[in-house]
């Protein structure tokens, strides 16, 4: 690194700090904004953002902008990375797009995606510990008007 | 926990947009009521890339079974197949869906008549394209009238 690296301090919710690369940092398009607006003074906070899940965001924006890193270790960290509690996905995925970093937050889509595809509605229910609040009512009209893609 | 129904709609919507199966896509607005206010008709994304073997169907994508069509050459116009048989001439109209086959002059008479009565044959073959568009738009219901509608100017047709 060069002397001329600029680090920031961002601040999560429960007051915790992390001392970053303005470079990596960046990847965040809401802390760009701060910065290109000028806006930043000692700490960033993110008042949306726990320091579990901001540790995540920090391991992902790291190895994303490590020098010389293959496409194949970053898929298979990739894939890794995502293989997570549903509750943390769910933390990922509202840090993702309060930073505003879209990749992040399409990749974590593509999570949630594909632990949708191929289950029934109430193996998804259990999947992401949702609760059904449909009247038996409501769920036999849905059946009625989904039956014409399941016959 | 109540996390996952309470997601944003903005979130829930970029997740529907990269279901690409309709099953799928039906399962996931099927789960709670918050989730099935992201998972609109409109919403569904038709843009996304599929597999060649599936069938399109108003935008959306369904893996289905249809024996019907089975070992026939297969056409979509507006939802509905023409399927040309192994048998020589032999052609159909298909819905894949409610399954109704109307059976389409034979085309060795049509070659006939297409010669013989060239303006009257062009004149059923755009009326019939107009129906299958209205029926696109009125759902598959109207087949009965459809069918009537057939029947009538194949009578027309004998005639001249």
């Amino acid at each position: 690194m060069s002397s001329s690296t600029k680090f920031l301090t961002l601040k999560t919710c429960d007051d915790k700090k992390f001392v970053l690369d303005e470079a990596i940092a960046v990847r965040s398009q809401t802390i760009k904004n701060m910065v290109e607006d000028d806006c930043v003074s000692n700490v960033i906070p993110l008042p949306n953002v726990d320091s579990k899940t901001m540790t995540k965001v920090i391991e992902y924006w790291k190895k994303h902008s490590e020098e010389g890193i293959s496409k194949d270790m970053l898929m298979d960290f990739d894939k890794a990375f995502v293989k997570v509690h549903h509750s943390i996905l769910h933390a990922l995925i509202l840090a993702a797009n309060f930073l505003n970093d879209k990749e992040m937050l399409d990749m974590m889509c593509q999570e949630v995606v594909d632990r949708i595809k191929g289950k029934t509605p109430e193996e998804i229910r259990k999947e992401f510990d949702i609760k059904n609040d449909f009247t038996p009512e409501e769920e036999e009209e849905i059946r009625k008007e989904n039956a014409w893609a399941f016959e | 926990m109540a996390i996952w129904s309470q997601l944003d709609y903005d979130m829930l919507f970029l997740i529907g947009r990269r279901l690409n199966l309709i099953e799928d896509y039906l399962n996931f607005g099927s789960v709670c009521k918050s989730w099935r206010c992201a998972a609109t008709k409109d919403n569904f994304n038709s843009d996304l890339p599929r597999s060649p073997w599936l069938i399109l169907y108003n935008g959306m994508i369904l893996n289905k079974r249809i024996p019907k069509a089975s070992g026939k050459r297969c056409m979509e116009s507006m939802g509905w197949f023409i399927t040309v048989g192994k048998e020589e001439g032999e052609i159909n109209l298909l819905h894949p869906f409610s399954g109704v086959e109307i059976e389409l002059p034979h085309q060795n008479t049509t070659n006939t008549e297409l010669v013989e009565n060239g303006s009257l044959f062009i004149r059923l073959f755009y009326q019939l394209v107009l129906l299958i568009h209205l029926i696109t738009f009125h759902g598959h219901r109207r087949e009965y009238q459809f069918r009537q509608f057939l029947e009538a100017r194949r009578l027309e047709m004998d005639q001249n």
